[in-house]
């Protein structure tokens, strides 16, 4: 009795470490420390990390708007809306980053790991391709800022911004586009927090302690050193609004909620790019089966919204001080 | 008397008999030997002694051990940079021009120009314009092209295309317009003793430019080489005076921007003339497949694989360890376009080899780009917009270093 139930523990287990262990399928967020709430300082000069970055013999990745799969954390799995954008790129180049155009197939609103619809709004639409985009605005903490030219600005099929095409030194990268960006222009990156604000152009990156209170800004780290996660949709932004004690900036966010979040953040001075982006119309029902959506099914019923809405207390302000701690731990097992 | 059919037939014997009469002897006319083959020694191709060919049996690669990375053979740890026909240099002629260490002029020569319209081949305008046709419209290929895309539209399914392919048509008329211009060999003969087409020649070039070490490596679709040296385009005084001369900037971009790294590379110099030592490199011709290539990214490659003929041809002339070089080099280039309807003209001249810096003597480039042999072709095979000034110029880059 105990034998079985000791090794029908173990077998679970085993799936769980295996889910975890699964490079190509592992977020690349909790693979650091849990605790610690800013990264070791080598995450901060390693290059641009991907959610599908390594070179596993299972060279599979996914390239995900949206908040990481809630499957792979641990917790109860739930069918999300947002899963729209997501594409499985076949293959990964062995050499890491690369400005050229992948190809790549849909999930077809199927889980990767037990491979269950998940989501019934996903089915067809055009081939797309997928481009590493860089958030990982990263410059010198000291000395003279990177500096980058603009070569061009490209559409992106897996987001709803532009993407630009920068150049400096020896590399070249994808970054997301500002709205006056255009080819031609040079722009900065910078670590370094100086005693009296910068002054700072549109396409500029800086951590927000070096910026002025008021600063429109967009794509903006939660984490120090962990890339930009929020405002990248089209003709988005936000604003610092105040700083606080303790090294922290609370910016205000597009859905007016207030996040603090820590000085050594980097955010880039601007709006995202496309900003007619929501005053584009589909056309026709059929103009949505190209983007790869299935017909709702159902009759909804819309609100009218004739009394207004509730009026509640605003939320007080979202702190990020630590990443998330991962709700399993991962043991290593030997027989 | 009614005429029936067997009275109607021919009388066969007196018919034979009719013809025999005048084609029974047979003329032959005498063989005429081209004047400079006069004094050429024969080789008769049946006393030659055979050699057996044996081919090269290479293990089995199932068997063999993978090794990657610093346990490599040919691992160095000092990085190459790559320049391969296939990369596309993102600040085109600017960033070659510092690369090659290269002044640029956009127009020809003047002994180029002058040359134009000096030869002439008896109907070459009607000759090419049927190259055209053959090239696009009379091939038997018939292939599935690629899919017709509309930007516009992107949901627009159009029938799949059958046809000629671009690789095709621009290969039949390169390989076309070579041949017509090597029939000047009728009114200047000493083209069968000078001139020579090596077809798809693989050249590799390394060299140094402010401390990295490039590689350069492609092939040359019909190189035809010279037995004399080309003479140089410009005087003294004009390298002289190109000190003064300041490289255009591409800051914040490094020059070897696109080219790739690698550590795994063997740096030897390798060229389509291994045993000829009395050949030298004259015109390279190439067809370009690269559709999304800028004008200023195709004439970059040109200058890229002039220099690095230039190179190999200056270690080939005067040693291994030349600094300086008692006379210019110089190498003619012409491209083709993806679909062959686009010419681009290139003439180098190789004035220094030190890439240390970007101070001193520069070399020369001159570009003549964007020369459109034909802009269509109707649907019941007629070339429209032919330009007759295309061909002229292939014949002055023949004929010169006569």
């Amino acid at each position: 009795m105990l034998a079985s139930t000791l090794a029908r523990s173990l077998q679970r287990l085993t799936i769980r470490v295996a889910a975890a262990t699964q490079p190509s399928l592992r977020p690349s967020l909790t693979t650091t420390a849990a605790s610690s709430r800013l990264l070791p300082a080598a995450s901060l000069q390693q290059t641009p990390s991907f959610v599908a970055q390594s070179s596993a013999p299972l060279a599979r990745g996914f390239h995900t708007t949206t908040p990481l799969c809630k499957k792979l954390r641990g917790r109860k799995h739930k069918v999300h809306l947002r899963f729209q954008r997501r594409v499985i790129v076949t293959k990964m180049p062995a050499s890491g980053y690369t400005t050229k155009a992948l190809p790549c197939t849909k999930t077809g609103g199927r889980d990767l790991v037990t491979g269950r619809v998940v989501n019934h709004r996903r089915a067809g639409g055009n081939k797309v391709k997928f481009r590493m985009v860089d958030m990982h605005r990263i410059g010198p903490t000291e000395g003279e800022p990177l500096q980058e030219k603009v070569m061009s600005i490209h559409y992106d099929p897996l987001r709803s911004a532009k993407i630009a095409l920068v150049a400096g030194g020896d590399k070249k990268r994808f970054i997301l586009a500002t709205c006056n960006m255009k080819a031609g222009d040079i722009i900065n990156t910078s670590g370094h927090i100086p005693r009296i604000p910068v002054k700072a152009y549109e396409g500029d990156a800086y951590p927000l302690g070096a910026l002025p209170v008021g600063t429109v800004v967009c794509c903006v780290e939660r984490y120090p050193g962990d890339g930009g996660k929020v405002v990248r949709a089209a003709g988005t932004s936000t604003t610092i609004l105040r700083r606080v004690a303790g090294g922290d900036v609370i910016v205000q966010l597009p859905s007016r909620r207030e996040m603090r979040v820590s000085e050594r953040c980097v955010a880039v001075v601007g709006r995202v790019s496309n900003p007619d982006h929501d005053k584009l119309t589909r056309g026709s029902p059929q103009a949505s089966r190209w983007l790869g959506y299935r017909p709702k099914s159902g009759w909804r019923q819309k609100k009218t919204g004739y009394h207004g809405r509730k009026l509640r207390r605003p939320k007080p302000a979202r702190v990020y001080d630590a990443p998330p701690v991962r709700a399993y731990s991962v043991h290593q097992l030997n027989l | 008397m009614r005429l029936t059919l067997p009275l109607q037939k021919q009388h066969i014997g007196n018919a034979f008999k009719r013809l025999w009469k005048y084609q029974s002897a047979l003329k032959v006319q005498e063989a005429k030997v081209p004047k400079p083959w006069v004094s050429m020694e024969i080789v008769d191709p049946i006393l030659k002694p055979k050699t057996r060919y044996e081919p090269f049996k290479s293990p089995d690669p199932r068997l063999c051990p993978k090794v990657n990375g610093k346990e490599h053979p040919k691992w160095n740890d000092k990085v190459a940079y790559r320049f391969t026909p296939s990369t596309k240099l993102i600040e085109g002629e600017k960033q070659a021009a510092l690369l090659c260490k290269s002044q640029v002029f956009y127009n020809l020569p003047e002994q180029l120009q002058q040359l134009t319209g000096v030869a002439k081949i008896k109907d070459q305008d009607l000759l090419v314009e049927n190259y055209i046709l053959q090239a696009c419209r009379w091939d038997p290929m018939y292939e599935r092209l690629p899919k017709l895309y509309d930007r516009e539209r992107p949901n627009r399914v159009f029938r799949r295309q059958y046809g000629i392919t671009d690789r095709r048509k621009s290969h039949v008329i390169i390989h076309n317009l070579a041949r017509l211009a090597s029939t000047l060999a009728g009114q200047y003969p000493e083209f069968l003793q000078q001139r020579q087409h090596i077809y798809n020649s693989y050249f590799s070039c390394p060299m140094e430019n402010m401390g990295d070490l490039i590689l350069i490596n492609g092939t040359v679709h019909i190189h035809i080489t010279s037995k004399k040296c080309l003479p140089a385009f410009a005087t003294d005084a004009e390298v002289t005076a190109s000190e003064n001369h300041h490289l255009a900037d591409i800051f914040p971009l490094k020059q070897t921007i696109d080219l790739s790294k690698e550590n795994i590379y063997t740096a030897e110099e390798q060229i389509g003339l291994a045993g000829r030592t009395d050949s030298h490199p004259h015109t390279l011709l190439t067809r370009n497949p690269h559709y999304t290539y800028i004008d200023s990214q195709l004439n970059s490659k040109a200058m890229m694989h002039c220099m690095a003929h230039c190179i190999i041809e200056a270690h080939r002339m005067y040693g291994a360890d030349v600094k300086q070089l008692p006379q210019p080099i110089t190498v003619q280039h012409i491209g083709v376009n993806h679909t062959g309807q686009v010419f681009y003209f290139t003439a180098f001249q190789l004035n220094t080899l030190d890439f240390s810096s970007h101070d001193g003597v520069k070399n020369f480039t001159w570009f003549d780009g964007g020369n459109e042999l034909f802009s269509d072709i109707t649907k019941d095979g007629n070339v429209v917009g032919y330009n007759p000034e295309v061909f002229k110029k292939v014949l002055a880059f023949y004929l010169n270093g006569l």
